[in-house]
């Protein structure tokens, strides 16, 4: 009776479910190493790696394959940790960036760029981050009163976001004849990715990872209420903003380069919630985990299954979101 | 409260996804219909003399009693073959550089009163202009054809995206405008002009793939697209041949890279949605270089890469297409044909 | 005469989603005395804890403790003398009680800093005192009502404050429970001398554990003594 734990809080449970997690990493980074239009084998992928026999399969691991399925995994860190973020700061377990307007902002300024400025393709990374920054200060200014209310900010999200959807949209109309080349961006794809998209996210993955797991402690003091946090000493506005901001780099960052992925953010945190609990020291580290995993896994399927045809993996990981959304409405 | 945020999640993804949809199902129609199959004429016409029956790309049969007067030609590349036959439009959409007019019509047909851009065009300007008879794009303005129909206009829809389809067209045409004579002639002229370039072709063929880059997807042209007609006829060997189109009747579909190093065509033929050709070939270098995914491809790397200019691949050169073999032809064969010489009057 | 004032409320009136809550409110609070603040519902009990403990900005007056403006203090510097239990306490986390307790050291120690071996002791201590020692390993979610009670009240005790603010600490609690924490809020304030100052709906617990009474109603306040405590 006094060692009355449950499962989930030993610590050793949160642990191996870790460990698990990062052995899950190892197998699903070389798995997707291997799969492609060449089959490569395990032995052969490390002499590639380590050594440039200008062979073919070099050719394809290193200048292809790799680096997609570095930027796999640090796309699945960045969206993964900033929804598990924001479903604390919001104190709603089914928040995700697109609630902080990341989406349509990206959206909104990588579809003018890519449809109506064609020609200045180098700058649609810069112009999606720089959207969704954007959108995300507008939502965050306008549901500022004295301090920051989780209802004000999904209503001026839902405001901003609709005014930038309807922006998307307009724009598409006018240049309807150039839809196709948007339709992969909306959804999120890893298409022809490499080390120079690589180059641009790592710095937000580290530098957030980092953070996030530094001050893991006051997210978790802020969930237990806002007044119980003030009067332990939080300074709650601050906390908030911060996270606020950093799940904000860490989506913008990842959106600009893949384009819209969705469901990854909300996905991810909430499946490690109901294994692992709320404690952020260990939230934290297993959803980025499994952000990498199921996105290398789905990138890995969403150029397999139909090769050498490729879905953009935005499509592969909705299609993941149905059954997941009817999971959790037995749950209900 | 919960439940309320859980319908936003379901909807508002599903809302997206299928606005989406339904964006790229309107649109897809900017490339629908390339060669649906080679038995199938995209427009025929019964009869030697009026009434004709005519039978458009999308299967519907108009019935002319007489020769038509007062004309409205919606797209550019029917316009120019109506012209070349000695017709006439009341109007036309908005003229872009890259559309290749018959320099004798040419004046005349930029000074026709302009109805809007191809893929939006105004209808109250046309209706009031009370044509004949109305040709329209089947691709773009099949919904706006239906309308017209509605309203009680004659209408007839084209797809021209073949040599096949050019030739139909010229047939057609021909009939309509009771030009037979000039319509042949004219066929012979681009038959023999097709047929020269062919007969002089190499006993190899060369491999292609067609590059259709937008925004960091690769996707390819398939054979049903003018490039790939093009590369058909000079029996060049397509990569990307057998493989499905992303939608029906599309003549795209996206490809892993991974698969055009495997395959390792002797060319990579370029086109882009980037409508000046100088800024396509520059952003397109800028990719190449900077992006690694092309270290693997040969054709890349040792500089056998074509820049298919709009003009001639992107839009339908119709009386000109022969002119676009021969660009292609000239492109990979320069020993064969002699050195592309660049267009002026763009 | 010198009586030792530890939290002075001057001229304080606070309005609430645009209505006056509390009028020009002037209060002394005296160190190591219990104070219950009682009145209808509405009258501002809830507003007037949760204005002290700086969650409302006041339209106008000040609130001095120690002779310092709350208002400009830093966090961590007020929660070291002044711990609150909320009346409403849903928590998305499910840590356990012993973590929870640990949670109350949060304004003794830098970002850098982790838990040390006198904060394990304090908060040994701290849930002895108030008896929930037993239950140090068990999830937040899975404890009763008055045991949840016990242990937000443990993490307060943790704080080492000087005083303790409490919202309604009995109003969902049965009567066996009700008692016990009255119980354990008198041990607490005489035996850590902690001022106690807190809202009770029940009038018979607010005459027979405080020094003190606050009536609240209408906009009026009364404060009365409460002669021969215990």
């Amino acid at each position: 009776m006094e060692n009355d734990i449950s499962l989930r809080d030993k610590k050793g449970f949160k642990i191996t479910v870790i460990a698990i997690l990062a052995m899950l990493f190892f197998i699903s980074f070389i798995l997707g190493l291997t799969k492609g239009t060449l089959e490569v084998e395990v032995k052969r992928i490390f002499e590639v790696i380590s050594k440039d026999d200008g062979s073919p399969e070099r050719m394809v691991i290193w200048n292809i394959r790799l680096p997609r399925m570095i930027l796999a995994a640090l796309v699945g860190i960045n969206l993964a940790l900033s929804g598990a973020i924001l479903q604390g700061v919001m104190k709603n377990p089914l928040a995700d960036p697109s609630i902080i307007g990341i989406s349509s902002g990206a959206g909104l300024f990588g579809i003018i760029v890519l449809v109506v400025f064609p020609q200045y393709i180098k700058m649609v990374t810069i112009a999606a981050f720089m959207g969704a920054m954007l959108a995300a200060s507008i939502i965050y200014l306008l549901s500022w009163k004295g301090g920051i209310k989780t209802i004000r900010v999904v209503l001026a999200g839902v405001a901003v976001s609709s005014l930038f959807a309807a922006g998307i949209s307009g724009i598409l109309v006018f240049y309807s004849d150039r839809v196709h080349g948007a339709l992969n961006f909306m959804n999120g794809s890893l298409s022809s990715r490499s080390w120079p998209e690589v180059w641009t996210i790592l710095p937000y993955t580290i530098i957030g990872f980092v953070l996030a797991n530094i001050f893991a402690d006051k997210l978790n003091i802020l969930i237990l209420g806002d007044d119980v946090a003030r009067g332990i000493g939080l300074n709650v506005e601050a906390t908030r903003f911060g996270f606020t901001a950093l799940a904000a780099f860490l989506a913008a960052s990842a959106v600009s380069v893949v384009g819209l992925l969705g469901f990854v953010g909300l996905i991810v945190p909430h499946s490690i919630r109901l294994v692992i609990g709320n404690d952020y020291r260990y939230m934290f580290p297993a959803t980025a985990l499994f952000g990498s995993v199921l996105l290398m896994l789905s990138d890995t399927f969403a150029r397999t299954v139909l090769s050498p045809m490729e879905i953009p993996v935005g499509i592969v990981m909705a299609v993941l979101g149905v059954p997941f959304f009817l999971f959790l409405l037995r749950r209900e | 409260m919960k439940k309320v945020k859980f319908y936003k999640r379901i909807l508002l993804p599903l809302v997206v996804i299928m606005l989406i949809f339904s964006v790229s199902g309107c649109t897809k129609t900017t490339e629908t219909g390339g060669l649906s199959n080679t038995q199938d004429l995209p427009i025929t016409v019964e009869g030697n003399n009026y009434p004709l029956k005519i039978k458009d790309f999308l299967k519907k049969e108009t019935i002319l009693e007489k020769k038509p007067e007062k004309v409205a030609v919606l797209s550019g590349t029917p316009l120019n073959i109506w012209y070349d036959l000695g017709g006439k439009s009341i109007c036309t959409s908005n003229i872009t550089d890259n559309l290749k007019l018959i320099s004798e019509y040419k004046k005349e047909i930029n000074d026709l009163p302009q109805i809007g851009p191809v893929y939006s065009i105004d209808m109250e300007s046309v209706v009031s202009l009370k044509p004949d008879l109305i040709i329209a794009q089947a691709g773009t303005q099949g919904t706006q054809a239906d309308k017209l129909r509605d309203i009680g206009f004659k209408v007839i829809t084209t797809n021209i995206r073949s040599y096949d389809d050019v030739i139909a067209t010229y047939n057609a045409f021909g009939k309509i405008l009771g030009n037979e004579k000039s319509a042949e002639a004219k066929i012979e002229a681009l038959k023999n002009k097709k047929e020269e370039i062919v007969s002089k072709l190499p006993k190899d063929n060369k491999s292609v793939v067609i590059l259709y880059i937008t925004a960091k997807t690769i996707a390819v042209k398939l054979d049903n697209s003018i490039a790939g007609d093009v590369a058909k006829i000079l029996k060049l060997d397509n990569i990307a041949s057998d493989l499905p189109p992303d939608t029906i009747g599309s003549e795209t579909t996206p490809l892993d890279v991974e698969y055009i190093v495997k395959k390792n065509p002797d060319y990579v033929l370029v086109t882009s949605m980037i409508s000046d050709d100088e800024e396509a070939k520059k952003t397109m270098e800028e990719e190449f270089k900077s992006n690694p995914v092309w270290k693997g491809v040969k054709a890349v790397q040792e500089g056998r890469v074509i820049y298919l200019p709009q003009q001639y691949f992107l839009y339908n050169a119709g009386p000109y297409y022969s002119e676009a073999i021969e660009y292609m032809a000239k492109s990979i064969y320069p020993e064969i044909y002699g050195e592309v010489t660049h267009q002026d009057g763009k | 005469m010198n009586k030792n004032i530890i939290l002075s409320i001057e001229g304080l009136s606070v309005s609430y989603k645009n209505k006056d809550v509390l009028t020009d409110i002037n209060l002394q609070i005296e160190k190591g005395k219990v104070y219950s603040i009682i009145g209808p519902n509405g009258c501002g009990k809830t507003t007037l804890i949760r204005t002290i403990n700086r969650s409302i900005k006041p339209k106008k007056g000040k609130i001095f403790l120690n002779g310092e403006n709350i208002f400009k203090m830093k966090n961590k510097d007020v929660a070291k003398k002044i711990a609150i239990l909320n009346q409403n306490n849903n928590t998305m986390n499910d840590v356990t009680v012993k973590r929870l307790v640990q949670y109350g050291r949060y304004a003794y120690k830098n970002w850098w800093e982790t838990v040390d071996g006198k904060d394990s002791e304090i908060v040994q201590w701290a849930m002895e005192k108030t008896g929930v020692i037993k239950l140090q390993n068990r999830r937040i979610n899975t404890l009763s009502g008055g045991e949840m009670q016990r242990v937000w009240i443990a993490m307060s005790v943790a704080q080492k404050p000087e005083i303790l603010l409490l919202d309604e600490p009995t109003t969902y609690l049965d009567i066996c429970n009700q008692l016990e924490i009255m119980d354990l809020i008198t041990k607490l304030n005489k035996e850590e001398e902690i001022t106690i100052v807190m809202v009770l709906h029940d009038i018979n617990h607010a005459v027979r554990y405080s020094n003190e009474l606050i009536i609240i109603d209408d906009h009026q306040y009364t404060q009365k003594e409460i002669p021969g405590l215990y």
